[in-house]
């Protein structure tokens, strides 16, 4: 009997060696330069896997994207700018489904350097929705806002305030980086728009609305939400949720986490009209901004469908997916996390649609008429 | 198949009860604390970390002799484990609290005795059935994100954690439900009186099916893998 005993103390000892030592599991991620095309692939194709942060939803079966191009790409040869200039096209076909309206590709070989990728754009110029951007700031200046305007420039991004028919409270940007220029040591004319229009909020008597115009605003530092709309609350204001990946599994997700806007020192609850005009080039932080004051109880949204890239972006290392670089090859942008708004629906790739459409009205501006802010000013009385 | 496998344990419980004289009955329940053997090294700041859960189960014991029987003790057993942030972001993490209906198939050998105690190890293999899931914990809001001053003029950005508590519904197209692996432990016990005995033990529990079904190219491997410490009592049956 003892040998028994013996022997299963031998299996004892040998079971706890074996499970006492975590798996020698290999990653299938590098971060060394790729030196050949089916490197190439094979990171950008697993960087995918652990970084795209819709892969439940898309459509795109990137499997077989695998089985497809992985030999395609096995037969090109990194040195020829031939064969670079036809991995293009074999990235773009791989790519065109997907339905993260931030993704973009852009390639460092000197042979393809000019080279971008952007499938949303792509899609809506098929599907002949695809029109030319028009910035309002000059029109509005002009034809609208009263001689209490203040506007400038900081780092590129031009932003204006004033009030309309001195009873409304106007606030636009053409990109964001807001907060940075307001902190800036500089007196630049962003600084200067905002504060105007963080005073008028905080200590106008007079102002019967608000609107914050986002038309052709491609977006830029998500932390501009809460700096700007947070002075238009005083409480955490809950719009959507958002979804992060976990682990390296295409679907290794978070649950969906509540997303608030946080209230600004000096923000105050409003029981005026805030009325939000966007179009179809507001994107990222732009649609955002629309779709947090459409949350407000008096949030109203003017104008056309949003573009459609509705997923925050922030550096690889904060959320742990999101953008990636196949290093001395090539730079993936793409959505750090998966966002679905307050009423449970997705608008990736779909756009934000607004409560009332007013579609953009070439002929009208040319006119010097802005029929979006027209029907925006209309809503305050 | 789960079906089949309960049916068989039920079947070998009932005939070995029959045999009274050299079986016992029980009542165990302890700390787990679950870990994922798994991957994420190309996380950045972020390492896979054990998380505590409890044990509860039915210890079923047939003596085949002085120094051997076989066991089993089927019970809930939660293998739960955490993603956690590092450096600048520590504090954010999420817990997978995973509940398991688990059998298992446990030889167990008296090793030596002393003071009244006895020492013994034991080994075996098990099936787990993944019966619910959780998912909590602390992850940064992104859109709370701020930029402000501080005193000495340097801009610090700041942003919020949200804490969050949710059902995960397993996903039959990812999840995989059934888990085999193998035990191995060891304890000590104490007879209270000719019927009664209170032990102790410690066990791993390694799993050797995937978490996750293969339901990708180039997938990387998730292997459950939980340890217990578990007091119990056994009765005497006769």
């Amino acid at each position: 009997m003892k040998r028994i005993a013996y022997f299963l103390s031998g299996l004892l000892l040998t079971g706890i060696l074996f499970t006492s030592c975590h798996k020698d599991i290999a990653s299938p991620i590098s971060n060394a330069a790729p030196t050949n095309f089916n490197e190439v692939f094979n990171d950008f194709w697993n960087q995918m896997n652990v970084n795209y942060v819709y892969w439940d939803i898309d459509s795109t079966n990137w499997d077989s994207m695998y089985s497809r191009y992985q030999p395609v790409f096995a037969g090109l040869d990194i040195h020829n700018n031939n064969d670079l200039r036809k991995s293009i096209k074999y990235f773009r076909q791989m790519t065109d489904g997907l339905i993260d309206s931030h993704y973009n590709l852009s390639f460092f070989p000197a042979a393809i350097v000019d080279s971008t990728i952007d499938p949303a754009v792509d899609r809506k110029i098929a599907a002949g929705t695809y029109r030319n951007s028009y910035s309002f700031i000059k029109l509005d200046t002009v034809h609208y806002l009263d001689n209490d305007l203040v506007s400038g420039s900081y780092a590129g991004i031009v932003a204006a305030s004033a009030t309309i028919q001195h009873k409304i409270l106007y606030f636009t940007c053409s990109n964001f980086e807001l907060n940075k220029a307001y902190l800036s040591a500089s007196n630049n004319g962003v600084k200067n728009a905002l504060q105007f229009f963080f005073d008028s909020v905080e200590n106008s008597t007079t102002i019967k609305g608000i609107i914050i115009d986002v038309r052709d605003n491609t977006g830029g530092d998500v932390s501009d939400l809460s700096f700007l709309i947070g002075h238009l609350i005083n409480n955490p204001l809950h719009f959507g949720y958002t979804r992060y990946k976990t682990a390296n599994g295409k679907f290794d997700y978070s649950p969906w986490i509540n997303a608030y806007v946080t209230p600004q020192p000096g923000g105050k609850a409003l029981n005026i009209p805030v009325i939000v005009l966007a179009d179809n080039f507001s994107a990222s932080m732009g649609e955002a901004t629309a779709m947090a004051i459409h949350a407000l109880p008096t949030g109203i949204f003017v104008g056309e469908r949003t573009w459609g890239a509705t997923g925050p972006l922030a550096d690889n290392s904060l959320l742990d997916d999101g953008q990636f670089t196949i290093p001395g090859f090539m730079f993936t942008y793409t959505s750090s996390a998966a966002f679905k708004y307050i009423d449970g629906k997705i608008y990736e790739g779909k756009g934000f649609p607004p409560d009332i459409n007013v579609p953009f009205d070439h002929a009208a501006v040319l006119l010097n008429d802005d029929p979006q802010l027209d029907t925006a000013i209309s809503l305050i009385h | 198949m789960f079906l089949r496998k309960t049916s068989l344990l039920l079947l070998f419980i009932i005939t070995a009860a029959e045999l009274k004289a050299q079986s016992s009955i029980g009542l165990e329940t302890g700390l787990s604390a679950g870990y994922l053997n798994t991957n994420i090294a190309n996380r950045e700041s972020s390492e896979i970390t054990y998380r505590l859960g409890y044990s509860i189960a039915v210890p079923f014991e047939y003596k085949l002799n002085k120094w051997l029987s076989v066991e089993t003790a089927p019970g809930i057993l939660q293998k739960n484990y955490s993603i956690s942030r590092t450096d600048s972001l520590a504090g954010a993490y999420t817990s997978f609290i995973n509940t398991y209906l688990q059998v298992p198939v446990i030889a167990k050998a008296i090793l030596f005795h002393k003071k009244k105690l006895t020492f013994f190890a034991n080994a075996g293999f098990y099936y787990g059935y993944w019966l619910a899931a959780k998912q909590r914990g602390n992850e940064p809001d992104i859109f709370t994100a701020t930029e402000s001053n501080n005193s000495s003029g340097q801009t610090t950005s700041t942003i919020h954690y949200t804490s969050f508590d949710q059902k995960y519904t397993i996903n039959e197209q990812i999840d995989n439900r059934s888990e085999w692996g193998w035990i191995a432990g060891a304890g000590v016990q104490k007879q209270i009186n000719q019927q009664y005995m209170m032990y102790a033990s410690v066990r791993v529990y390694e799993a050797f099916t995937q978490q996750q079904k293969n339901y990708m190219i180039n997938q990387i491997p998730q292997y459950n893998e939980t340890y217990t410490l578990s007091v119990g009592a056994m009765y005497l049956l006769k």
